[in-house]
Formats: C-alpha cells, sequence, structure tokens
C-alpha cells in the first residue's frame, strides 16, 4: 500500500467511525425538525409520543414517511441517519 | 402557457393576484391572461384581511378584482368568472397549459382542482392553504403528459377523501362560522406561491413539492418527495 493509500484508507476509518458515532435520527414535522442520538433504536410510534407536543405532531393518524418512503409499521425501531416525517395535515383556509 | 388561473379571492389570493399581474404586464412572458374565478361576495367581516373597500360590500370578489387590475394593468387580459369551482364547470374553467392557483378555503375544492389537473397533459397547481399562525402551500407539475411531482392528494388524506363541504354547498351559518384567519398567515401563503410560481416558469423540474411555514416561528421548510 503507498503512503497516500494508506493515509486515506487511515482516513476513512477514522471519520467513518467519527461519522456512525454523530449520526442521528431526525424527526420531522410541518416546518420543524428535531436530530438526537437518543432516537436510536427507539421505535417511530414512541418517538411519536414522546416528541409530539415538541414537534407539533397531530395526535391523530397521519401519513409518516421512514426514509421518504410511506410506513404504516410504527414499531419499527430507528437507526441512526434515519428521517422520519409524520406529514402535517394542509392548511385548510385561504379565502 | 394558454393562462393563469387563480381560484379563490380571499386572503390570499387578494394578496397575489396583483403582484401576479404586475410580474405578468413587465415581464417578457409569453402568457397574458389572468382568469379570476370566484362565487363569493364582498362581506363586512371580510375587509379586516381581504383587499376591499365599503363600497365593495355585496359585489362579487372576482369581479371587484378583475375591474381593478384592468385598471392598473393594461398589458394583460384579466377575466372574471362569478362561480365557485365543482364537478360540473372545472372543465370549462381549467384547460390545458394552465398555471393554477389554488387559493380556496376548503378541501372539497383542492381535490376537484387536482382532479381536473391530473386529467391534463400540460399544467402547474400551486395550492396553498393556512391555518391560525401556520401552513403550506403544494406545487403539481405535469409536462408533456408526464407528472414532475406527486399530486396535492399523494401524502394529504384530508385532500383525497375530504371531510369539508364546499362553499355552494354550505348554509349562510356554516360560511359565517368560519375559522378566524390572521392577515399576515394569508400574505406568508400568497408569498410563497409567488415564490412556486417563479421557480415553476424559470425551471423543468420544481425543487420542492411542498413548503410548510409557521409564521410564529419565522420559519419554512421545503419537502422534496
Amino acid at each position: 500500500m503507498s503512503q497516500s493509500a494508506a493515509f486515506l484508507f487511515l482516513g476513512d476509518c477514522v471519520f467513518g467511525k467519527l461519522e456512525r458515532r454523530f449520526a442521528m435520527a431526525t424527526l420531522v414535522c410541518g416546518c420543524n425538525e428535531l436530530s438526537n442520538p437518543g432516537f436510536d433504536g427507539k421505535t417511530i410510534a414512541e418517538v411519536k409520543t414522546q416528541y409530539g407536543q415538541v414537534l407539533n405532531i397531530p395526535a391523530d393518524d397521519c401519513t409518516v414517511l421512514l426514509n421518504d418512503v410511506e410506513t404504516t409499521n410504527l414499531n419499527q425501531p430507528l437507526r441512526a441517519d434515519d428521517r422520519v416525517e409524520f406529514v402535517k395535515k394542509s392548511g385548510t383556509k385561504g379565502a | 402557457m394558454n393562462e393563469i388561473i387563480v381560484v379563490g379571492l380571499g386572503g390570499v389570493g387578494t394578496a397575489l393576484v396583483e403582484p401576479l399581474a404586475r410580474y405578468m404586464e413587465h415581464n417578457k412572458w409569453s402568457c397574458s391572461k389572468l382568469h379570476l374565478v370566484d362565487g363569493d361576495v364582498y362581506e363586512s367581516h371580510n375587509l379586516e384581511r381581504q383587499r376591499a373597500t365599503e363600497a365593495e360590500l355585496t359585489k362579487n370578489k372576482a369581479e371587484v378584482h378583475a375591474a381593478k387590475l384592468k385598471a392598473l394593468f393594461k398589458g394583460i387580459t384579466v377575466i372574471a368568472t362569478p362561480k365557485y369551482v365543482n364537478e360540473q364547470n372545472v372543465s370549462e374553467i381549467v384547460g390545458d397549459s394552465s398555471t393554477v392557483f389554488s387559493c380556496v378555503d376548503n378541501h372539497k375544492t383542492r381535490k376537484i382542482l387536482q382532479d381536473r389537473c391530473s386529467r391534463l397533459k400540460e399544467v402547474i397547481l400551486i395550492s396553498g392553504g393556512n391555518e391560525y399562525h401556520e401552513g403550506n402551500l403544494q406545487v403539481y407539475v405535469k409536462r408533456n403528459g408526464r407528472e414532475l411531482s406527486p399530486p396535492i392528494t399523494k401524502y394529504h388524506e384530508e385532500i383525497a377523501y375530504p371531510t369539508d363541504l364546499s362553499p355552494e354547498e354550505m348554509s349562510c351559518e356554516e360560511l359565517q362560522e368560519s375559522e378566524p384567519q390572521l392577515l399576515f398567515t394569508n400574505l406568508m401563503v400568497a408569498c410563497l406561491m409567488l415564490n412556486a410560481f417563479y421557480g415553476c416558469i424559470r425551471e423543468v423540474t420544481p425543487r420542492y413539492h411542498e413548503v410548510y411555514f409557521d409564521i410564529l416561528e419565522n420559519c419554512a421548510r421545503p419537502a422534496k418527495r
């Protein structure tokens, strides 16, 4: 292995680990967004209950997107880098 | 683009039409026909948010604004249809190669507009809505028969299966009992809708499909799905 390749390999190991260490799931609802390493391992239903008020998540059923794909399985545990969007209902008024 | 249609001349629609008409008049652009659609008339409780005067009370909203815009902008054609959009007349109102601004206050009409736009080959639908201090806008673009963004009903069951009534189906009491709104929230929706319109005429594919905002937080988040 050349010296530069060795540096690249070492850099990838170090920064890859750092990236994994700091990667965290993100919850989104309306214009609110919250990332926290504490979300990892919790289910979508758990974070919905726990952070519902902070993020203003509708109490009734709403469409849930996990990494931009619609899901109905709210018992799915979150992993680092997951992005969960609780789709906020459209505004009714305007006229 | 054949024409721009603004459906709903309430708090959002009235804030949107003047800058839109000004843009149409002063920018070299292929569309110069602006079509305003609303079956409602001005009432005194509208004056706190909507651009009307006491002299315009009892007059049709679309006709009032068409007259105002005609006087201000001679280079564009402004027409008014003093009717609510419904399943029977939507195909007469919204034709191919249109840009539709949905500034209505009910999901039933939003669904009618989306269903009509889905059947067209070339269309832009920009739909806005708000609650008291938050809201959203959605963008649906179809070019050459190909959808470049999801229909506004896609992730929104409240629009796909509306449980509310259109203004035509509501009694006078129900119309009067409408939830209060804030002028500044209406202005925010109008502004975001115009930004989305500019994006749609500047670029083929929309950069986002929805924008959420909250005026108390003073923030907006675009979402692409």
